[in-house]
């Protein structure tokens, strides 16, 4: 009853700053916002014993990804050109399709999850989970390639970062 | 169970090895000896060296490697899985990402005082290697990881003129768009994996017969890949970013990001059966007929070749449709599609690539009325073209054409003669803009010289013969790239 | 037995063709001159000199082996497999081709060195050796592949080959039409061509000449579809080989430089068709009904053919009616299932009718590019080498005795009529034939050796051509004399049918059956043949060395105005095909301008007006995209929830 009660109030309380982010006349408020829904599935991950990925998620998403956004909106001037009405009626109408799709089809208990294979399960596990995930990412037989590569991805990203953030230089010698 | 590499792991890592370390040692001597030029040779270095080592899986066709145990090749408990075909396909991204550089050498390479060679020449090596294990993916980890690594690195490329409003826009929009249909392909794969308990294609088998959890999955993680592949109506994109992005790097998001989405696809396609072809059908006959009705009014010629694009991908769609329609034809469709793939590839890559020289020539513009009867001017770089567009219409003797028949043939087989032959008249349908090319290129006086007489481009004017020698080759001798 | 390096043989002249291609840009920048003409020249003689050195080990090396196991054969690569299709790029060399690409090789050799000489100061000069030596490639594709599929590769090549050789001078509106004549004259025949080789695939399951020859020799192919298949096939053969009915294109073909009539027109392209037929013979001679075909067909085109020869005032024509004539011949050789007989034929052939074009291409050059013989006379003295030289071919055409063409020719005849049934008549529609050819070989000979100049001698001065064309011409010569030894009379020295009989003596034996002859006859035929043969001959040049009788050509009352306008078959074609075909198309075409038209730009505009709709989707809008991705997602996933898919 007690895990029943929390889960509603924290996943209420992501769904409830998720509206709020997106119909809030405020740019900034909206961004507020957004940190209660990080934070209510944060929780929830927590709820599911998940707390490696709860700290991350607080940590990168909130700590970094959206002071970021913060920062981005504070330097950028507001342009409401984007909500013609048309737009929003489109909007509205491939939304509305897709939740009439999910709630017409909710009741039947097609929705049910499968067991997991892959991962231990991790819901039932007391002990943290760092350990288990830090050691399935240098195995050979589970995420090594995975956990490998993913750095080269990241590193793509710092070149590209560094790219853009680069001084714009006029001069130009192609063709030259 | 931690475990020592067996041969298949470094079979299927070498090529990315070399690649990421490619990176590493332009990243690092860079930081060292900023003032030496040492990007491009290092970056030819890296391609070759993961060219020669993807080159005996390439070269094995049907015969089981020495220490690897059967075909397809295994790789990390199934993250990778790559047969000979698919290693053809792999050799193609390189030669792109090759082509690519040397057609930047004296363009892109002296963008703002050459100042982005570190980032051009880095970039230019990691989206191959996310080529490499896309098309290879066989594990929602390295297809979602994959995907990542190849897009990242053309978004910035795709902005790699700054200076040019189409340029940076062209990025964005990929960037934002892509992001968009990441979020699609995650999505879709948390869903198949609640739903399943799967990570790997089975997990698509599984789907087909669970509940609709899993079979909301499969829709998204199809709408993400479709967005690679550029299939209608995630489309869209396409004509703005190739027509925007500096053109050498059109030419490898042509080829490469095409044939490793494809073969992406190809991997995680449903069984043949259940999902019945009606529907890969359907969505190949709408893309090439949007791709096609959309083609027919451009004036640009980036435009019309990005839209021809369109139309090949979802052409690619008929061998899907082939093999849900024909059970047990898995190995000669994945032939098919392997050498469809090549074919489009080098094809666009010669297309894509000779542009490139006309541009320069016309003051960097593709416009129809700029291109003004270039291809007599210069016969090698026109000529080209004209071949490439002969191939991607599909005319007889070039690699192009047997691409699209093995395609149909294939449909034919499994018994879908109607469909194949609409696919043949809306592939006919498309002759109407590829002949608007040679018009253009031919039949009108030449436009006035504009802008300043471009810089002379050996190594492109050399290395672009390498596509086009293909071309005609693969169209008389398809057996190199049409394993079975 | 394997022979990879085989595969030279086609290659060296590839190569010589790309690398003449490649000089020819450069030739055109240097404005010609001799140093790269002398380069263009070593590059495309010496190519196909190697290829023939080539053939010659590879002859020695079939030499050495048993005869029933004399087979080359070298596999490249496999080229198409789709489905049930599998073709490999692969060759074999048995007796048959290898007979053929010697000469194939060596005339061809002789001919390129001959072309040195006489293109000499062409601005094509390059090009002209670029498609002479991939010509060469194409042939020697064509003889040597060792499936239908290859063969018709090379087929198509050498046909290309000759279009772009007819046409060489394509400035001149009357060469280029002459060009496109041989081009859609010949799709005719390959139309019929593929029908045969789709009948047979379908059939036989392989593209193989063994495969097909096999199925034939057990009967796995229904008579009836057999019939069919190889009426199709020689309908291929009829277009490249010039036969009734689709003859008109080589006279016209001899637009292009002499060399290329020698070598293409005459010596080696147009007996593909006689090629093909003995390469298939046993499927041939076990399909009902298709040899007497051939037969009535080569018969009738010889005597037809040799008529109009004796009416022709261009000295190049005559020649081209004499191919005609004589490729009728081979193929009434093959019609009565004298294989052998007709490849003897086509090797003397070679010989002597290269020889001829060679010397009537020395003719002209001497006498400044004029080819009407009307305009010639008294060359004799003038340009002695080539008189003498041309004289040997000139006898050896005509079958005077002990020339080459004497031997081979009276074999047909004998063979002939030797073959029961309808072989007496066959035989002497062939001696009409051989008597009118004989005939016209004099009046050749007279009207431009013999006589008083009719030319005007203030203006011209004819003099003997280079050595480099006049070596061409002894070899040839003496070749035309000597190729009579390849088969001699009454069994004496058979070297030609012994090296052939492993592949053609089954189908020879199966054609022929039972019919043999005596010495007796055979001595009496070759008495009568060689007697009229020269006797002809003779009367032929008698008649026209004193008067060149430009008048019997008159179109009106001449009396050979019928031949000399080719009895006005060109005029059928016109009025009967061409004309109908015209009007049918002038039909097609109003029904397309005022239908198809009409229909194609309503769908035309039709789609110009849905394509500017459609190319409002591409409003260039981010959030517009992402829109019609988010529907698309939408309709993928409630398509795959509710199993609509």
């Amino acid at each position: 009853m007690a895990s029943l009660l929390a889960f509603l109030l924290f996943a209420g309380l992501a769904v409830v700053c998720a509206l709020v982010a997106l119909f809030h006349r405020s740019v900034v408020h909206s961004a507020f916002a957004l940190l209660g829904t990080l934070l209510g599935v944060a929780d929830l991950f927590l709820q599911l014993g998940a707390d490696y990925l709860a700290m991350t998620q607080v940590l990168i998403y909130v700590g970094g990804i959206l002071v970021l956004i913060l920062f981005g909106l504070m330097l950028t001037p507001p342009d409401r050109r984007e909500l013609r009405p048309a737009r929003i009626f489109l909007g509205l109408a491939v939304t509305g399709a897709g939740a009439l799709l999910f709630l017409t089809r909710m009741d039947s208990g097609a929705w049910k999850a499968a067991p997991l294979q892959e991962l231990p399960d991790l819901a039932n596990q007391a002990s943290p989970t760092a350990e288990p995930i830090g050691l399935a990412f240098l195995e050979r037989d589970s995420w090594l390639l995975a956990f490998e590569f993913a750095s080269v991805i990241l590193l793509a990203a710092l070149v590209g970062a560094v790219f853009i953030a680069r001084r714009r230089f006029r001069v130009d010698d192609e063709g030259a | 169970m931690p475990g020592p590499l067996t041969p298949s792991d470094w079979l299927l890592a070498a090529p990315l090895l070399w690649l990421a370390g490619g990176v590493v040692a332009i990243l690092v001597l860079d930081a060292f000896r900023p003032a030496a030029r040492h990007e491009a040779g290092l970056a030819f270095l890296a391609l070759l060296g993961a060219a020669w080592s993807l080159w005996p899986l390439a070269e094995a066709a049907g015969e089981p490697l020495e220490g690897i145990p059967g075909l397809p090749v295994r790789a990390f408990s199934g993250m990778l899985e790559a047969s000979p075909g698919n290693a053809v396909v792999g050799l193609l991204c390189l030669g792109a990402a090759a082509l690519a550089g040397i057609l930047s050498l004296r363009s892109l390479c002296r963008l703002e005082s050459g100042r982005h060679r570190t980032a051009l020449w880095t970039l230019l090596l990691v989206a191959p290697a996310g080529m490499l294990v896309t098309l290879a993916s066989s594990h929602f980890a390295t297809l979602f990881l994959g995907i990542e690594t190849l897009s990242l690195p053309l978004y910035v490329l795709s902005a790699l003129r700054r200076t040019e409003e189409g340029s940076v826009e062209a990025g964005l929009k990929y960037f934002l768009l892509g992001a968009f249909a990441s979020g699609f392909l995650v999505f879709g794969m948390a869903l198949l994996y609640a739903g399943t308990g799967r990570m790997d294609p089975g997990a698509v088998t599984a789907a087909l017969e669970g509940g609709a959890l899993a079979r909301a999955g499969l829709g998204f993680l199809y709408a993400g890949l479709l967005f690679k592949l550029a299939i209608a109506p995630f489309h869209l994109w396409v004509a703005d970013v190739y027509q925007g992005a500096p053109t050498p790097i059109t030419a490898l998001m042509a080829a490469g990001t095409k044939a490793a989405a494809a073969l992406a696809l190809l991997h995680w396609a449903p069984p043949a059966g259940p999902l019945g072809s009606g529907a890969w059908a359907l969505l190949a006959c709408a893309t090439l007929a949007l791709a096609n009705l959309t083609a027919l009014n451009q004036e640009n010629l980036k435009r019309i070749l990005a839209l021809s694009g369109v139309a090949h991908a979802g052409l690619l769609l008929f061998a899907l449709a082939a093999l849900q329609a024909a059970p047990g034809s898995g190995a000669s469709v994945e032939a098919a599609v392997n050498f469809y793939l090549v074919a489009y590839g080098v094809s666009a890559l010669a297309a894509f690539g000779a542009l490139e020289l006309l541009e320069r020539r016309a003051g960097g513009h593709a416009e129809a009325s700029a291109l003004r009867g270039l291809g007599r001017r210069f016969p090698v770089a026109g000529g080209i073209l004209a071949l490439a567009v002969l191939s991607l219409a599909g005319i007889p003797g070039t690699a192009g054409f047997l691409g699209k028949y093995f395609v149909f043939a294939e449909l034919v087989r499994s018994g879908e003669v109607g469909v194949a032959l609409l696919g043949i008249l809306l592939t006919l349908w498309s002759f109407a803009y590829y002949l608007r090319i040679l018009v253009v290129l031919y039949m009108k006086d030449a436009a006035p010289a504009g802008g300043p007489p471009a810089v002379q481009d050996t190594p492109a004017a050399v290395a672009l013969w390498v596509p086009a020698v293909l071309v005609v080759l693969l169209g008389v001798w398809p057996a190199p790239a049409h394993l079975l | 037995m394997d022979a990879p390096w085989i595969w030279l043989i086609p290659l060296l002249p590839l190569a010589g063709a790309a690398a003449n291609g490649l000089l020819h840009a450069r030739f055109l920048g240097a404005g010609g001159g001799a140093a790269p003409e002398r380069r263009a020249s070593w590059l495309g003689v010496g190519s196909v000199a190697l290829s023939f050195g080539v053939c010659l080990a590879a002859f020695l090396r079939l030499l050495a082996l048993d005869p029933e196991q004399r087979v080359l054969r070298a596999s490249l690569a496999p080229w198409i497999s789709a489905g049930q299709i599998d073709v490999a790029w692969s060759l074999a060399i048995d007796p048959l081709n290898a007979a053929m690409m010697l000469v194939v090789t060596g005339v061809g050799a002789l001919i390129h060195l001959y072309s040195t000489g006489y293109m000499h100061g062409d601005r094509g000069f390059a090009k002209y050796f670029a498609y002479l030596n991939l010509f060469v490639a194409m042939m020697l594709m064509l003889i040597l592949s060792d499936s239908l599929v290859g063969l018709f590769l090379g087929w198509e090549g050498v046909g290309l080959c000759s279009y772009l050789l007819i046409g060489f001078w394509y400035d001149d509106g009357e060469k280029a039409d002459a060009a496109r004549k041989a081009f859609v004259v010949n799709r005719i025949g390959d139309l019929g061509f593929l029908i045969g080789m789709g009948l047979l695939f379908w059939q036989t399951g392989s593209f193989s000449f063994e495969a097909v020859n096999d199925a034939a020799r057990s009967g796995g192919i229904p008579s009836g579809l057999a019939t069919v298949a190889g009426l199709m096939l020689f309908l291929g053969c009829c277009g490249k080989s010039a036969q009734i009915p689709l003859y008109v294109w080589l006279p016209d073909a001899m637009a292009g430089p002499t060399p290329v009539s020698a070598l293409i027109h005459a010596a080696t392209m147009v007996t593909s068709g006689i090629y093909l037929v003995a390469r298939l013979a046993d499927f041939f001679t076990f399909a009902p009904g298709v040899l007497p075909v051939i037969g009535a067909v080569g018969a009738a085109t010889a005597l037809f053919a040799a008529t109009i020869g004796l009416a022709q005032r261009d000295i190049k024509k005559v020649l081209a009616y004499s191919t005609v004539s004589q490729l009728g011949y081979m193929f009434l050789a093959l019609g009565v299932g004298a294989f052998g007989a007709a490849l003897y034929h086509l090797i003397t052939h070679a010989f002597f009718k290269a020889l001829l074009f060679l010397g009537a291409g020395s003719v002209i050059h001497a006498m400044h590019h004029e080819q009407d013989m009307f305009r010639m006379g008294g060359l004799r003295d003038r340009i002695p080498v080539t008189f003498r030289t041309m004289t040997v071919g000139a006898f050896a055409l005509a079958g005077v005795p002990l020339f080459s063409g004497f031997f081979s020719k009276d074999e047909i005849l004998f063979l002939s009529a030797a073959s029961g049934g309808g072989g007496w008549l066959l035989w002497a529609v062939g001696l009409t034939g051989a008597v009118l050819t004989a005939a016209y070989t004099g009046r050749l000979l007279a009207l431009t050796f013999f006589g008083g100049p009719r030319y005007d001698t203030r203006k011209l001065t004819p003099h003997e051509s280079p050595a480099s064309m006049l070596t061409p011409l002894r070899v040839l010569a003496f070749l035309s004399v000597a190729g009579g030894l390849l088969g001699l009379p009454f069994h004496l020295f058979t070297p030609l049918h012994d090296w052939l009989h492993p592949v053609l003596g089954g189908a020879e034996a199966a054609a022929r059956g039972e019919a043999q002859a005596s010495a007796a006859l055979e001595a009496v035929l070759m008495l009568l043949g060689g007697g009229a043969a020269v006797a002809s001959l003779y009367l032929g040049w008698k008649r026209f060395v004193q008067d060149p009788g430009e008048g019997l050509l008159d179109p009106r009352r001449g009396a050979l105005r019928h031949p000399a306008a080719a009895w006005h078959v060109d005029a059928f074609y016109t009025a009967f095909v061409v004309v109908p075909l015209k009007l049918f198309a002038a039909v097609c075409a109003a029904f397309d301008l005022l239908v198809v038209d009409g229909a194609v730009n309503f769908l035309a505009w039709r789609s110009r007006e849905s394509a500017e709709g459609v190319r409002s989707l591409q409003s260039g809008g981010a959030p517009e995209y992402a829109l019609w991705m988010a529907a698309g997602a939408v309709v993928l996933v409630a398509g795959l929830v509710f199993g609509a898919l």
